[in-house]
């Protein structure tokens, strides 16, 4: 199905570029290829995957990071949650590419603007999930785990945290997506490096082969990436994860 | 023994108001029996359980167990849910769950171990110990709920409708399992139902409460018959019938 699916794309592609419009406007795949291939063995593409990828790594970390313990806080005690929640409501509606003015006033066009950017898009949902999940847990779980004997703190660790693990999951994978559509325009508006700044180069100079090689390549990473982390998730987490207990 | 002095509950509602759930409840329950709340929905009777529990705070009178005054859940008192899906921790296996009482306690993986093989075997899941509750029927995690909570040793359980989701079969079985675990361990039993049925069947005696709100223990009877008890009997049906006939004017007043 995968290939059927890949197979068909591509072979509408092939005839829109061939008989439809200009190669300047959609090249052909073939074209692409050719192009792609001298861009990744002179490593021109590698330099810039390894850049933009070293910045969604740390933003996101620092992001997700965050946003897992500030939600589990806020999720646990009220007055946190009471204090920080209109704060959040507000800033969390502020995209990161709103903030890329700004971020390029208080950090540069160097790493740091792109860390925090990064950090800005997945920082909210991990947050905002993390808060549902420990809010979510089935009171009659707690209650159950109370009756056995569990102390505040025991229900806390051994009940609260797993019941959450499901919801955090999800807004880190949500936060990767968000990581990866922020990191682009990000590069495009301020940066020497990346694939989004070898986006933005490439199309200046009307090279539709090489913007379509960065977008293949970006769309296989964002992909690549959710995949690994699904498959760390699994491997870490599964039991928490394949399991929703209701009520 | 578990003694109810003129216990009242009542939850806030809209601005003002207060809606009385439970108006006056006096019981007296003594050690090692088997006494069955009986009444329709929405009566109170698990709020009377959820405040023997210790979840719930009574709005006035006075719960004691063995002269103690009772403040808060408590492992002496296990509490075991009609919901067993949701009372159980998914991410744990069948043996997890069971041992997780002991756990807690501090006690160690060899120590617990003989102990949930103990309630497993009695219950009749050892073979599954090691699945998780989302691979199992509904009696199967009813039943792991209940090895849980009898792992721990309370003195009392407290248990809401536990049977009330199953079907009728497995709902006999559950019974008579549920008759010889207490009977083979002298604990004191506090039975939620709205079943006459069930009620006559395991009970030493039976509170049948009036319709809320403002409910109040309408009366108090005891079973008399010998165990097993088979619903086919004339006795049984004759007990039946005066239970019912209390319960009766409750749900068309």
């Amino acid at each position: 199905m995968f290939v059927l699916s890949f197979g068909t794309f591509i072979a509408l592609w092939k005839f829109a570029s061939t008989y439809l419009v200009s190669p300047y406007i959609i090249p052909p795949p073939d074209d692409v290829l050719r192009t792609a291939i001298p861009m990744v063995t002179t490593a021109e593409i590698p330099r810039h995957i390894l850049a933009s990828l070293s910045r969604v790594a740390v933003g996101f970390s620092l992001g997700s990071g965050l946003g897992i313990v500030t939600g589990i806080l806020m999720g646990r005690i009220k007055w946190v949650h009471d204090l920080l929640d209109p704060v959040i409501e507000f800033f969390r509606f502020l995209s990161p590419t709103a903030m890329i003015p700004i971020a390029v006033i208080w950090f540069g066009i160097g790493e740091t603007s792109k860390y925090f950017l990064i950090f800005w898009g997945s920082f909210f949902v991990v947050l905002i999930n993390a808060i549902h999940g420990v809010m979510a847990t089935p009171p009659i779980r707690l209650r159950a785990s109370e009756c056995l004997g569990a102390t505040r703190l025991q229900i806390f660790v051994h009940i609260v945290l797993p019941s959450a693990i499901p919801s955090i999951v999800t807004g880190m994978r949500v936060a990767i997506a968000l990581s990866f559509m922020s990191i682009i325009p990000a590069e495009i508006l301020a940066a020497d490096s990346g694939l989004g700044f070898l986006l933005q180069q490439s199309s200046l100079l009307l090279q539709t082969n090489r913007v379509f090689v960065v977008l293949a390549v970006f769309g296989i990473l964002g992909g690549a990436s959710d995949w690994t982390f699904q498959q760390a998730a699994s491997r870490l987490l599964g039991r928490y994860l394949e399991v929703h207990g209701r009520g | 023994m578990l003694s109810i002095r003129r216990v009242v509950k009542s939850f806030d509602s809209r601005p003002g108001g207060s809606v009385p759930v439970l108006a006056g409840i006096d019981l007296d329950i003594a050690s090692g029996e088997f006494f069955c709340l009986l009444g329709g929905s929405g009566c109170g009777k698990t709020t009377l359980l959820n405040i023997l529990a210790g979840f719930e705070a009574p709005s006035a009178g006075e719960i004691s167990l063995d002269g103690a005054a009772i403040n808060g859940a408590g492992p002496d008192r296990v509490v075991f849910f009609q919901n067993a899906d949701a009372a159980l921790f998914p991410w744990l296996t069948a043996e997890e769950n069971v041992a997780f009482g002991l756990r807690i306690k501090g006690m160690g993986e060899a120590a617990c171990a003989p102990i949930a093989e103990q309630w497993l075997r009695l219950v009749g899941l050892w073979e599954h110990r090691g699945k998780f509750p989302q691979q199992l029927s509904g009696g199967m995690k009813q039943r792991i709920q209940i090895a849980r909570g009898l792992a721990i040793d309370p003195a009392m359980l407290l248990m809401d409708e536990p049977f009330a989701a199953l079907d009728a079969i497995t709902r006999r079985l559950m019974h008579a399992e549920l008759l010889r675990i207490w009977s083979a361990t002298s604990k004191t039993v506090v039975f939620v139902t709205h079943d006459v049925a069930e009620a006559v069947i395991l009970a030493d005696r039976i509170g049948v409460m009036t319709r809320g709100p403002s409910a109040r223990i309408k009366a108090v009877i005891p079973v008399e018959l010998p165990r097993p008890r088979d619903p086919g009997h004339p006795r049984f049906a004759e007990a039946y019938g005066r239970i019912e006939a209390l319960l009766m004017p409750e749900a068309q007043a």
